[in-house]
């Protein structure tokens, strides 16, 4: 890391990853509530995985605004850490867990040498971590001992989700951020043209 | 502490030649070549126009700027002496110490004693010391009492006490005031002028910016009078010779003293006021300048003119002497009138607090009881009072967002019969937070999005140059192609106010609109309103602790009070208030005999851990469980939790769920039952995970052997034999999710969020930044909440549906978190925070040797168990 961590990044970072945390609860009760209509068809997880994609933005607009080593994996796990102070009911385990959704946006960003952040860059960002938390989740959860074809069409749907919500709204969100000028002092607002007054 | 022994000759500030700029390649700097040198041991007060660069002048002197933003292209700045480059955080926060203007933002941890400590720790201060500073500081502020109360829940003028408490108990030389009265009463304005002498007195330095000078005059030791660019245009100025300098304040914009001072005495003193303003027996109509009174008659209103309508007095006036209990005659009297004459008329009984919840409203307290009011269509109101008392819940409640019982109507019908459609066309409102309701992303937009929604059939040209008409009147055209949020503060609400009266209702709600305002903005959007009411009939509401705008702007004004109002504060600058009861429709609640007040008293106090509990999210935890030292506790459940997931034993899953449900119940101390509604969703999880593993186990799912199966007696078998062996797995994974919830649960109800963090810092060597970052943006949550709701309500009111989550609002929200945390972020580095090594720690969590023993036992138990097979 050339430059340490300043205050404000870690910050926004953590305030950011909040607002995801309360404004998405909504999410995660209707993933809830579509997992509880699938319960009896024994496809509950598949309930929770169209959400899946909100669960990545905390690292991926972190490394996508900061652009620098680290940033995902900080970002997802302030995120969870947050999270379980918050009241999680899965407590300190999902700290573990966002790390590994860090991770896999981490290593895609790195892999472009964190110095492309185009669309596609954020897409395959997204897919790695899909494949990443689901081998997470076969571990964690037990989904070893579920049927594949099952599990296909459950990264199936997390992938979709990644790359609608993870790469695409969490980019979109952030460039419409940086042109309002929110974001002047951070990486994603290098090179973006501010409006200026008319004379 | 004593700052006698302090050598005064040096300056407090000397900067040469500063120039700095946001934008690396705006066209203007917004410090352009700066000198500037403050004098030691003075109250100076530097005045100017909005986004004249006044706060950034002091961001910039105490290296918050460019280190956090911004292009600092040249300059030098020293500090009593020493240059600022050279200094670290906590060596520059003893030097200079910033108060922001918003009190809101300022605050890392959640209660005054945690925020003094952590202030203390950023100094180094030896933490043996640190308990007895704490109780100086408190003590010299007289913030006894708040020490452990939410920061939430105090009022504006006790946060900005809050913060001057830890300059005091840092030490700080020098003491930067960003517009310190923008949005407290005039109360605690006088209060804290109050303190802010005797600090002077002490030897400390003091700068305050502010586009006010009034109450600065009697203190000052000079006025500086800065303009565009930053350059100082005037200095030298005191309360002797300010008259000399009437010219360059009417030039730039900014209140001159002397001729407010004319006002207020005028209300101040009945006989004088009397000769001066004509139809004063109304007692509550204020006409302010003979100019101004010219002004509103040669205007052609087409609805009878407000000012002489109120001068025949026939208002409801009620006993106009203090303390006199409210004679509801006197509004049944008005009320006998012609119905249509009121835009708004409130009979309330007792308002609430938005947040109470509105099944429960019965036993809480009111925030005010008893309001009867009524607006005149066309008429300008101006609502005062303290703050806390109910103003913005007053406006909240017109808009239907607040819980009260009694009777509102609006043009002549009744609030609960209205859609919210339908009344959101009627009534309009510009919140206090004017970036919460933008609903484009270009200031041009935003006018014309209010036009479009008010006259649909509008060509896009006629929209555009209808819009850029009003901005051009506004003083925003030069602004039209930024986005909203990139304005300064004043510029914001003065965008907000137009694209609000864009969209064509008829009664229009401001709270504090001209908050952060300088004169010229105030005039310029009060003018604006005064004449939308006479022209248009337009009725218009709004809350201040301006007297001043009150008194010149306002046909009405009725000052708010609660019995709280009756307990004596200290005296201060009271005259301000003063000069606004004498004209006044006071709505005073009964006045309260000595019990009842006490009565009020113990009820508040009640009142008080519920919404401690609500506002943190966590709450006080005792017990056994509670007193293990979280890190060790969170790592022990992550082991546990990672020997569970090679496990597929049923048997092990469950006993670990229920020693955990054990433990949460009854070794952390006392529970509330709603705590355990936790546990529903784990419950959820589960039972899909069961079926799950049921249906969908590998190699064996029920579909496979149906197809299996050739003849009716195979099918049966096969699906007998898929079940049953899928029924273990599946047991294993639910217990599994439930094992997990239950490590979760143990660990989330038994531990403190700050014990956490602390002890993650400590034991774990987490880097400090993160721990305090963590902090405070977690104590954030409940203000995020808040202005999501705000957020919503205001696109709603402005024609814009959303849902519970609308991209739209989220952007909105976003925007306001960012710049939340980067003023947050600053106000924890002006108190010396800097993350290095140099802090000191108060309490010190420990691992003992119970932590370990617990840690140990429990993993050697599953091990075991998993071993032995159980």
């Amino acid at each position: 890391m050339r430059e340490s961590w300043k205050l404000k990044d870690i910050l926004m970072i953590a305030v950011t990853g909040v607002l995801f945390g309360v404004i998405f609860l909504g999410a995660t009760y209707s993933g809830g509530f579509l997992s509880g209509i699938l319960t009896p068809l024994g496809m509950a997880q598949l309930g929770y995985e169209p959400f899946y994609g909100i669960y990545f933005m905390a690292g991926a607009f972190g490394g996508y605004v900061l652009r620098r080593p680290g940033a995902a994996i900080i970002s997802e796990m302030l995120a969870a850490v947050i999270e379980c102070l918050l009241g999680n009911y899965f407590g300190p385990i999902i700290i573990l867990s966002g790390f590994v959704q860090g991770l896999g946006i981490e290593l895609v960003l790195a892999v472009f040498g964190y110095k492309k952040y185009d669309l596609k860059t954020m897409l395959i960002a997204s897919v790695c971590c899909s494949v990443i938390t689901m081998g997470y989740n076969l571990v964690i959860s037990g989904y070893s001992t579920i049927a594949p074809s099952v599990l296909m069409i459950m990264l199936i749907v997390r992938i979709i989700s990644a790359m609608l919500i993870t790469a695409c709204f969490t980019k979109y969100l952030a460039d419409r951020l940086a042109k309002a000028g929110v974001l002047r002092g951070y990486a994603v607002s290098r090179g973006i043209e501010l409006q200026d007054e008319e004379e | 502490m004593r700052k006698s022994d302090l050598k005064e000759e040096m300056p407090a500030v000397s900067a040469k030649d500063i120039s700095f700029r946001y934008y690396e390649k705006g066209k203007r700097s917004i410090l352009d070549h700066v000198s500037i040198e403050i004098p030691a041991g003075k109250i100076t007060v530097l005045a100017g126009s909005s986004g004249c660069g006044k706060s950034t002048l002091g961001l910039v002197l105490s290296g918050l700027l460019p280190e956090n933003g911004g292009f600092l292209e040249s300059g030098e700045i020293r500090l009593f002496g020493q240059d600022i480059r050279g200094l670290k955080a906590s060596e520059r926060a003893r030097l200079f110490g910033i108060m922001f203007q918003n009190p809101d933002l300022q605050f890392c941890m959640d209660s005054l004693r945690r925020e003094l400590i952590f202030c203390l720790e950023n100094l180094g201060t030896a933490p043996e010391d640190m308990d007895r500073r704490v109780e100086e500081a408190a003590l010299a502020f007289k913030l006894e009492g708040l020490l452990d109360r939410k920061l939430q829940s105090l009022s504006g003028g006790e946060k900005q006490k809050c913060i001057l408490a830890c300059l005091y108990a840092m030490d700080t030389r020098c003491l930067f005031l960003d517009e310190p009265f923008a949005n407290i009463d005039p109360d605690s304005a006088g209060e804290i002028l109050a303190f802010l002498s005797r600090l002077r007195e002490e030897g400390r330095s003091i700068i305050a910016i502010d586009h006010r000078l009034d109450c600065w005059l009697p203190y000052a030791d000079e006025i500086r009078i800065m303009g565009e660019g930053g350059k100082i245009l005037a200095e030298g100025i005191d309360r002797d010779n300010f008259r000399s300098y009437r010219e360059v304040f009417l030039r730039e914009g900014i209140y001159y003293p002397g001729e407010e001072e004319a006002s207020i005495k005028a209300g101040e003193e009945g006989e004088l006021g009397a000769e001066k303003i004509p139809g004063s027996e109304a007692g509550e109509n204020y006409e302010p300048e003979a100019g101004e009174k010219a002004e509103a008659e040669t205007e052609p209103g087409p609805a009878s003119d407000p000012v002489t309508d109120l001068a025949t007095g026939e208002d409801c006036e009620p006993g106009s002497e203090a303390g006199k209990k409210y004679v509801p005659a006197a509004e049944e009297n008005c009320e006998s009138g012609s119905e249509g004459k009121y835009a708004v008329s409130i009979d309330i009984k007792k308002l609430y607090r938005r947040e109470e919840d509105r099944g429960k409203i019965s036993g809480r307290k009111p925030l005010t009881e008893d309001l009867r009011l009524s607006f005149k269509k066309g008429s300008v109101n101006a609502i005062m009072g303290r703050s806390g008392v109910g103003k913005t819940s007053l406006l909240l409640a017109l808009l239907g967002q607040c819980p009260f019982e009694g009777e509102i109507s609006i043009a002549g019908k009744n609030l609960r019969a209205y859609r919210s459609r339908e009344l959101y066309s009627k009534l309009g409102i510009v919140f206090q937070n004017p970036a919460d309701q933008f609903i484009s992303q270009r200031v041009e937009d935003e006018v014309k999005e209010s036009l479009r929604h008010q006259s649909p059939r509008l060509s896009e040209e006629s929209l555009e140059d209808k819009a850029l008409e009003l901005l051009e009147s506004y003083g925003l055209r030069r602004f039209k192609n930024y986005s909203p949020f990139m304005l300064s503060q004043g510029q914001q609400r003065r965008l907000a106010v137009l694209s609000m009266l864009a969209g064509g209702q008829k009664i229009l709600l401001l709270d504090e609109p001209t908050y952060g305002q300088d004169y010229r903005s105030t005039k310029a959007i009060m003018d604006q309103l005064k004449d939308k009411a006479s022209r248009e009939g337009l009725t218009v509401i709004f809350t201040t602790h301006d007297t001043m705008v009150a008194a010149r702007w306002a046909d009405k004004i009725i000052h708010i009070s609660s019995e709280e109002d009756g307990v004596p504060e200290d005296p201060g600058e009271t005259s301000d208030a003063r000069s606004a009861e004498g004209k006044t429709a006071k709505t005073e609640a009964a006045a309260k005999a000595e019990a009842g007040l006490l009565e009020g008293a113990v009820s508040a106090e009640a009142a008080k851990p519920r919404e401690a509990s609500d506002c943190g999210g966590y709450h006080k935890i005792f017990g056994f469980a509670s007193l293990l030292n979280p890190s060790v506790k969170a790592v022990t459940v992550l082991i546990l939790a990672l020997i569970l997931a090679f496990q597929y034993n049923t048997e092990l899953n469950i006993s670990v769920f229920a020693c955990c449900m054990a433990l949460t119940l009854f070794f952390s101390g006392k529970r509330r039952p709603g705590e355990f509604k936790i546990l529903i969703p784990a419950v959820i999880a589960a039972a899909g995970m069961f079926f799950m593993g049921l249906y969908f186990s590998r190699g064996q799912s029920i579909t496979d052997a149906l197809g299996e199966g050739g003849s009716h007696a195979a099918i049966s078998y096969a699906v007998q034999t898929a079940a049953a062996g899928n029924l273990g797995n599946a047991l294993a994974l639910g217990s599994r999710i439930l094992a997990y919830a239950g490590l979760g649960i143990f660990f989330v109800l038994s531990t403190e969020p700050e014990e956490f963090v602390t002890s993650l810092i400590k034991q774990l060597k987490l880097p400090v930044k993160f721990g305090y970052g963590i902090l405070a943006a977690l104590h954030m949550v409940p203000d995020i909440r808040r202005e999501y709701d705000v957020i919503r309500l205001a696109f709603r009111i402005r024609g814009v549906p959303v849902r519970a989550l609308s991209a739209k609002a989220v952007f909105v929200m976003l925007v306001n978190c960012i710049r939340r945390s980067d003023n947050v972020a600053m106000a924890m580095e002006s108190k010396g925070f800097s993350g290095e090594d140099d802090r000191s720690c108060y309490s010190r969590p420990k691992v003992r040797a119970r932590d370990l023993i617990f840690a140990l036992a429990s993993i050697a138990a599953v091990i075991a168990a998993s071993v032995l097979g159980w």
